[in-house]
């Protein structure tokens, strides 16, 4: 047993050097899971790799689609290294959790594994009996009719890209509604930074219509 | 002399003294080029308080807000001087740093002179206690405390020259604006004073005129003033607001509102005073951005430098094998007359370089180098090359089988010595340029490959001579040369080679492998026959050639 | 007849006028920036179809050395987006308050910058001879063998992008000299987002 759990671990280490194309000199990949299946977050290892698709668009329309300021509503802004570890730390051990701000079909087509979609449009006319099934999945607890964050999850929330607003449509009325700012994280490069660094996305299967 | 023993006591003295006569000669200025500037613009501000000042004495006499001006001309007097001492001795809250140069120093000397006269009647005005004399000295004299001032300002201007930038000129004129804000409401008080007074008319038209063809200057261009249409967003907008004030400006004065023209002339001093530090924060720019790309320029030639020693380091590897090659070619009779004057090219060169490491050669593009431990290691190159080469050159002379021999035997000791300096070489001018670093790799390899064209070619034809044992270094080195040419086309993830996605590169080395691929087989078979030993004769240099192109395209492209 | 010329002027005028489509935020369509003594204007691409077809948009380079930066390299060095990156252009950088600085080195200078930088490749602050003129072009002045930050000017630095190291290998030697870090700004984004956001790049001959 101590020898099968030994070349586990030399497996383990040696795998994390095998890849050419890392995230950062100690991380190769991590492993999540989305909906209940492992996924294995890396980069894409072709060094010929182009993303090619809608994400290197350039030029929408401002408004509405304008560049945003780096800072958002008070809380911590993050990259995408602190998406991985994010993942890899708080994700992973339940603390936390990565929330897709965009509609359902976005988040269908395409997602960063192990996320969660909170449409924005969930939040913007919300009430507070809406907002408290939803926080309470969250992690909040309610004592004696408060709403009590201390065990609340940190939430690392991400759009389309820096210039999306939907995060921000998200995030600005869950804090007016009590949300934690420590707790919450703006991924502001959201998909588009994402893809650009070749990581592993979740993509919706289409079937072949009959 | 007084004897100091064994001293050469009248050298030494004769040293001191010329020491301290050249400590003279150096040009005392150790201002940087912001510091200056600094200088020259507060210099240049000195002229304006000078009518400032006259202006307020003029406003005094006519009780024209007396109280406020003899306020303002107690500061200006204060300040005016705090800068004549700051601009000698430096002065840390005005920002002025000191200027030694000499001939400056007289001429603020000469201003403080002139100035402690002109102070007398200032203080006699505040005191109330001026006479009509006080008032004649001013009027008369502030022109000429003007002249010397601007000398001053002359002086610390040509101590930096400014660029062809055309913009100092615009700078130097919108400076001269504000001082002329001040003397033309200077004359209009002394009109008012005295509405007779011919001198003053005569001084306000002309500044009049003077200021109006400026600022039209700045803003539309004037060819006569040296000046071009000002493109600049910001400061065109300056200077427009500045044109606005200018037109209700010359408004007060044909009026003959003195109280507005005094009031307002301070408005428009304080927007030609930020026409000028625009123009300034312009040219400053300009001349970093120069200063800094021209710093980038020196520092990547000295770095090319320093990469054409490594690179000749690297080619001498590759001539060892290459020199053993001809001599075997001679041998088998193969393009004799050709391979001879190859084998002389050769060691010539290789001898050059060698010696280019030490001495320097400017032909070859090296400098001397001065670093022991790869003086060491030459040191160790040269016990080795010098017999090679008599032996060589014998060879050359008399085709025998003896000196053949002993380049056959020692070619490899003095590869793998070449090898050593090399690597001695990048260590004393290491690249600290970390993108360098990751491609160093890929770049090692392609120039071995080099070597390993030249080394199969000689083990191939020790092997048409009978030589022992020559048969398994031959598949080892056609397999590594194989191995490595994948590795480079394709990348290899267990060695960490990345294969390129740069067009380039990716084309050069497909042509590589074109003509390796008909090169392998030849090289391997057992027996060849005449026809195919001349195509891998023939073929053999143009395989070196696109190698090297490969490590060249290796080495410089920005993308791999 | 005059009226109706002006009016028809006037319409004309409205017309040619440039209307932004794509605007860098709702109340800013484009920033002036003074590139020697010229104006070039930073403006996004207008065409709403315009993909990025170049370089940067491969998304696996070799590591080493590309590895992806952390959000802050160097604690204590802000970073900064495109919109604080354009602020300190139209306002600062334009009235020589700070320096715009490229530390990548030549070849990608030349291949294309963001209007108004200078080139100040990371390489040179590892040759011992050339370090100390940066500093003092930077405005850094040695006084009494020690070198004072006080005029130093307030320095952005970019490299091509998140995965690039140029900067954050320059920052961290400037650091080492002793300029403070309040002076220093990481534009992250680098040359990568600034193109991915249609934004004006200068090519080498101005």
């Amino acid at each position: 047993m101590q020898l099968l759990v030994l070349a586990l671990i030399t497996i383990y280490t040696f795998a994390q050097d095998d890849l050419l194309i890392k995230i950062a000199p100690d991380i190769s990949y991590v492993n999540v899971l989305h909906h209940g299946i492992r996924v294995k977050v890396m980069r894409n290892q072709d060094p010929e790799h182009l993303l090619l698709d809608d994400y290197s668009k350039t030029s929408r329309p401002c408004p509405p689609f304008c560049i945003h300021p780096i800072k958002l509503e008070g809380i911590k802004t993050i990259a995408t290294l602190e998406m991985v570890k994010f993942m890899r730390d708080k994700v992973n051990s339940g603390r936390g959790v990565i929330v897709d701000a965009r509609l359902p079909s976005w988040y269908k087509a395409e997602t960063i594994p192990s996320a969660i979609n909170i449409p924005f449009i969930v939040f913007e006319k919300i009430d507070r009996k809406k907002a408290e099934k939803i926080f309470k999945l969250l992690g909040m607890e309610v004592k004696n009719g408060h709403w009590d964050f201390s065990h609340a999850k940190e939430i690392a929330v991400f759009c389309n890209g820096v210039w999306c607003d939907q995060s921000r449509r998200l995030i600005k009325p869950m804090i007016k509604l009590g949300y934690p700012k420590e707790k919450i994280f703006w991924y502001r490069n959201g998909m588009q930074g994402w893809k650009l660094l070749g990581l592993t996305t979740v993509v919706q299967k289409v079937n072949k219509a009959k | 002399m007084a004897d100091f023993g064994t001293y050469d006591a009248k050298g030494w003295v004769v040293k001191v003294l010329v020491s301290i006569f050249l400590l003279f000669l150096i040009p005392a200025s150790a201002l940087s080029t912001r510091e200056l500037a600094r200088d020259i613009n507060l210099a240049g501000k000195q002229r304006m308080l000078i009518q400032r000042m006259s202006k307020d004495v003029f406003m005094i006499v006519a009780n024209i807000e007396k109280e406020r001006a003899k306020s303002d001309l107690r500061k200006s007097m204060q300040l005016f001087e705090r800068r004549l001492k700051g601009l000698v001795d430096g002065d840390k809250e005005l920002g002025l740093a000191p200027v030694k140069n000499r001939e400056f120093r007289a001429q603020i000397t000469r201003v403080s002179k002139l100035w402690n006269d002109f102070k007398l009647c200032l203080k006699n005005v505040l005191n109330n206690k001026f006479s009509q004399k006080d008032m004649s000295y001013v009027k008369n004299n502030n022109l000429q405390l003007l002249k010397e001032m601007n000398e001053g300002v002359k002086i610390l201007v040509a101590m930096n020259p400014s660029t062809k930038i055309v913009r100092a000129q615009a700078i130097n004129l919108a400076g001269k604006e504000r001082m002329l804000t001040q003397s033309i409401a200077k004359n209009t008080l002394l009109l008012y004073l005295d509405p007779k007074d011919g001198v003053a008319r005569q001084e306000l038209e002309k500044n009049m005129a003077l200021f109006g063809k400026i600022l039209n200057g700045l803003i539309k261009g004037d060819e006569a003033l040296g000046l071009q249409p000002t493109k600049i967003p910001w400061i065109r907008r300056k200077l427009q607001k500045a044109n606005k004030e200018w037109v209700e400006f010359k408004r007060l004065i044909e009026r003959g509102d003195y109280k507005g023209v005094v009031d307002y002339a301070d408005r428009l001093l304080v927007t030609m005073d930020n026409v000028t530090k625009l123009y300034e924060k312009s040219i400053q720019k300009e001349k970093r951005a120069l200063a800094l790309a021209s710093l980038v320029d020196r520092f990547y030639k000295e770095k090319a430098k320093l990469k054409r020693i490594i690179n000749l380091a690297g080619k001498q590897r590759m001539l060892t094998q290459k020199m053993t090659k001809e001599a075997l070619l001679i041998t088998l009779h193969i393009g004799e007359q050709r391979n001879e004057a190859q084998l002389k090219n050769d060691i010539e060169l290789y001898d050059r370089t060698l010696r280019g490491f030490v001495k320097g050669d400017e032909e070859l593009g090296l400098p001397a180098t001065k670093n022991l431990e790869v003086l060491a290691q030459i040191k160790r190159v040269e016990v080795l090359w010098e017999p090679f080469k008599s032996h060589a050159h014998a060879f050359l002379q008399k085709k025998e089988i003896n000196d053949l021999k002993y380049l056959l035997g020692h070619n490899e000791e003095l590869l793998k010595e070449s090898h050593i300096l090399v690597q001695k070489f990048k260590r004393a001018y290491p690249s600290e340029d970390f993108l360098e670093r990751a491609r160093k790799e890929i770049v090692d390899i392609a120039g071995r490959q080099r070597m390993l064209t030249q080394k199969m070619t000689k083990e191939k034809l020790l092997i048409l001579l009978h030589f022992d044992n020559v048969k398994q270094k031959l598949m080892q080195t056609v397999q590594l040369f194989n191995n490595s040419l994948k590795d480079l086309r394709f990348g290899n993830r267990a060695k960490k080679i990345i294969k390129p996605t740069n067009e380039k590169v990716k084309k050069q080395l497909s042509k590589v492998a074109k003509i390796w691929e008909n090169l392998k087989p030849l090289y391997l078979k057992d027996k060849i026959s005449q026809k195919e030993l001349f195509i891998i004769i023939k073929q053999n240099p143009v395989l070196l050639k696109e190698m090297d192109k490969a490590v060249y395209l290796a080495e410089t492209v920005v993308e791999y | 007849m005059k009226k109706f010329i002006l009016i028809i002027c006037g319409i004309v005028v409205v017309l040619l006028a440039k209307d932004y489509k794509v605007k860098i935020t709702k109340d800013l369509p484009y920033v002036d920036v003074e590139v020697y003594g010229k104006v070039v204007r930073i403006e996004r691409v207008q065409n709403t179809e315009h993909k990025l077809r170049n370089s940067y948009i491969r998304t696996s380079r070799m590591t080493p050395p590309f590895y992806i930066q952390p959000f802050e390299p160097v604690k204590g060095v802000e970073t900064y987006g495109e919109l604080e990156l354009l602020d300190f252009i139209k306002n600062r950088l334009n009235f020589d308050e700070g320096a715009l600085i490229d530390a990548r080195i030549p070849k990608w200078f030349k291949m294309g910058t963001i209007p108004g930088a200078v080139n100040l490749p990371f390489s040179l602050f590892y040759a011992k001879e050339y370090k100390d003129d940066v500093l003092e072009y930077l405005g850094a002045q040695k006084k009494e063998g020690k070198w004072n930050f006080d005029e130093a000017l307030t320095l952005v630095i970019f490299d091509n992008g998140p995965w690039d190291q140029q900067a954050v290998d320059e920052i961290k030697n400037l650091v080492k000299m002793g300029y403070p870090k309040e002076k220093i700004k990481y534009y992250r984004g680098g040359m990568q987002y600034w193109q991915i956001l249609g934004l004006t790049t200068l090519k080498d001959g101005s």
